[in-house]
């Protein structure tokens, strides 16, 4: 590997880590989880640099993360967080968004790995069906379904965060 | 919160979940990805690769290992015992496959070997003159047994196969003419009930095959029993000549005296501890000989061509612990009724399959079918005007286990010519033992050999460069 590719290499880290970092953590749902998940992939998509850097190097790191979680989780390294684990609060009169955020944290847990990189993909990084069937390597099918069983299970396990699911059908309805 | 979309939910999580991330964390990761990270933080490939490079080198360590036992295995030559060399050393060389002589055509087959043809049947084959060639000798429908009795004529133009069975007439040898493979058939005398084959043993000339037999007595309910019975079978005329029992008493086939009688021996582990040699023929037999007490006893007896010494085996062990894979070559002189060799060998051949011939009236052959690491086939010169003998080499068929050698050697066979190599009739490629013995024993075991170095090479080379780059890459982050 040149100067130049190494060089390039943590020029993108630097730019895009964090957003990086907080798709991990949603992929995770731990902080150091998501530290860990950016971390092997960007190992990956260093030894690939030479080529990743011409295209697209960050859907590639966001491609093997998503693929590493399911892995990981595959391979029961995945350990659920304890309640330490939940996001401070940022300040004290914030008290309404941090109940949805804590019960939307709490919420993304009780979905699978699978549901909630098709969530994360979809409605955080804001891919298309087929961009999002890409990253984790599946069909187009597979992401609609599970995206529909995860806001289906979101609803039974928070009913008191219904306007997050309403709107999330509602941008399903318009963009399909 | 109503106008709050799942969208912004999500990061608005991710956010606080992070917290603030600031360069110089990102800065580590970049530096940890690019190799110069702690080693807890190293990437699943660089494990992978690892584990690749670790398997490689096991993967050659063990058939360093495998071909290194192999060659460590390999038959060792035997050493002259005494004596110089007097015959070539490429005669019975350790590694042939099957042995040939140069000088007998096809149709005079030097060696016969039962060995497994095409789907599985069992023949006799015949081994040609240059050592591609062979001629199965039997048809392939004909299913032989390895212990059959079989023996070829001195002038290796005619097989006789010795059959047996529980019926009237099943007793009868079938004489196989190796140019053409016609089979004539002579019935031996029975009871009635059939009988077994014992030994056979060709004359001296192709005219007469001494056979020892045993014939069912056609009472004993169960067919259990039988009667020794000892014919010479004249091969032109198919003339059955059967001689007094009394000549059935010796046990054991063991050559035929210049003036035409045949000569037998008591078998193995004799009640008087004697070794009683006679000479028998169609009106008497002679007591040749009476020999020192041999209370192990005495096989694969055979008389040199002048009637005047007489070599065999005998099993050193104990005969408690005794099972005949262990052997030793003894001959005696009938004339002055002494033992003159033993040559202590004290060899092993697993499946107890021995020849003795006589390459001249000197020099006993010895051969084993598959002859064990230290105790091989030999060719075993006796000097009878010296006192001494001499091992000259290895013979027999070392690393082909399927192929038995059951059949002696004609004399004026071996002595015809030199030997060299042939190609097994039918390669049982798909034997373990054959594919061992080719890695042992052929250039295989040497390409292996070589590769495994290299891939150990190989291995070293990728770790040593691994290690370099990673000490590069700890250099460059620190400074």
């Amino acid at each position: 590997m040149t100067g130049s590719a190494v060089g390039d290499f943590e020029e993108f880290v630097v730019a895009r880590g964090a957003a990086l970092l907080r798709t991990a953590y949603l992929l995770t749902g731990d902080r150091h989880l998501a530290e860990d998940l950016v971390q092997s992939a960007l190992g990956k998509s260093f030894r690939h640099w030479s080529r990743v850097r011409g295209g697209n190097p960050e859907a590639y790191v966001r491609q093997a993360m998503v693929r590493e979680n399911v892995s990981w989780w595959r391979r029961r390294r995945v350990a659920e967080s304890s309640m330490a684990d939940v996001p401070e609060r940022s300040s004290s009169n914030e008290t309404t968004d941090v109940d949805r955020r804590i019960t939307l944290d709490a919420a993304l847990r009780q979905l699978s790995p699978q549901q909630r990189a098709v969530l994360v993909l979809r409605y955080y990084d804001d891919l298309t069906e087929r961009q999002a069937a890409d990253a984790l390597g599946c069909s187009i099918g597979t992401v609609k379904t599970q995206a529909h069983r995860a806001l289906k299970k979101l609803r039974e396990v928070s009913p008191e965060l219904v306007d997050l699911w309403d709107s999330a059908d509602e941008e399903q309805e318009v963009r399909s | 919160m109503n106008s709050t979309t799942l969208r912004e939910a999500l990061h608005e999580t991710a956010r606080a979940g992070m917290g603030q991330v600031d360069d110089a964390r990102l800065a580590r990761m970049a530096d940890t990805a690019t190799g110069g990270g702690s080693p807890s933080a190293m990437s699943s490939g660089r494990v992978r690769r690892r584990w690749a490079v670790g398997a490689m080198a096991v993967a050659a360590v063990l058939l360093l290992f495998v071909v290194a036992t192999a060659q460590l295995l390999r038959p060792v030559d035997v050493t002259p015992a005494s004596g110089p060399g007097s015959l070539p050393d490429q005669i019975f060389p350790s590694r042939e496959h099957i042995l040939t002589l140069e000088q007998a055509p096809i149709d005079r087959a030097s060696l016969v070997y039962a060995g497994p043809l095409l789907e599985g049947a069992t023949s006799w084959v015949a081994i040609g003159a240059d050592g591609d060639e062979y001629r199965a000798l039997t048809p392939a429908s004909a299913h032989l047994e390895f212990d059959d009795n079989v023996d070829i004529a001195p002038d290796g133009a005619t097989v006789v196969v010795g059959r047996g069975g529980a019926r009237s007439g099943d007793l009868r040898l079938e004489f196989v003419d190796v140019a053409t493979g016609s089979t004539r058939v002579v019935e031996l005398p029975d009871d009635g009930a059939g009988g077994s084959i014992d030994s056979l043993l060709w004359g001296s000339n192709e005219g007469q095959v001494a056979v020892l037999a045993n014939v069912i007595d056609p009472t004993d309910r169960d067919l259990s029993s039988g009667r020794a019975r000892c014919f010479v079978v004249d091969t032109e005329s198919g003339t059955v000549i059967a001689l007094p029992r009394k000549a059935v008493l010796a046990g054991e086939l063991a050559g035929w005296t210049p003036d035409g009688k045949l000569v037998l021996v008591d078998g193995p582990g004799a009640p008087s501890g004697r070794l009683v040699v006679s000479a028998a023929d169609q009106d008497e037999v002679t007591r040749l000989a009476t020999l020192p007490g041999l209370p192990l006893g005495f096989s694969r007896a055979a008389l040199s061509p002048d009637g005047r010494l007489l070599a065999g085996l005998v099993d050193p062990t104990p005969s408690a612990f005794g099972d005949g894979s262990v052997w030793d070559l003894q001959v005696y002189d009938l004339e002055a009724s002494e033992r003159v060799l033993s040559s202590n060998l004290s060899s092993y051949a697993e499946d107890q399959t021995w020849i003795i011939g006589w390459r001249d009236a000197n020099t006993p052959v010895l051969s084993a079918a598959r002859p064990g690491a230290d105790g091989p086939g030999v060719l075993v010169a006796y000097d009878a005007a010296a006192g001494t003998h001499e091992v000259i080499v290895r013979a027999g068929a070392a690393g082909v286990p399927r192929y038995y050698l059951t059949s002696r050697v004609a004399a004026d066979v071996l002595a015809s010519g030199g030997v060299r190599k042939a190609t097994p009739p039918e390669q049982p490629w798909y034997d373990p033992r054959t594919a061992w013995a080719a890695l042992r024993d052929g250039v295989t075991g040497e390409v292996v050999f070589g590769m495994a170095l290299v891939l150990l090479v190989l291995g070293g080379v990728l770790v040593t460069r691994l290690s370099r780059r990673r000490r590069e890459v700890s250099s460059r982050s620190g400074s």
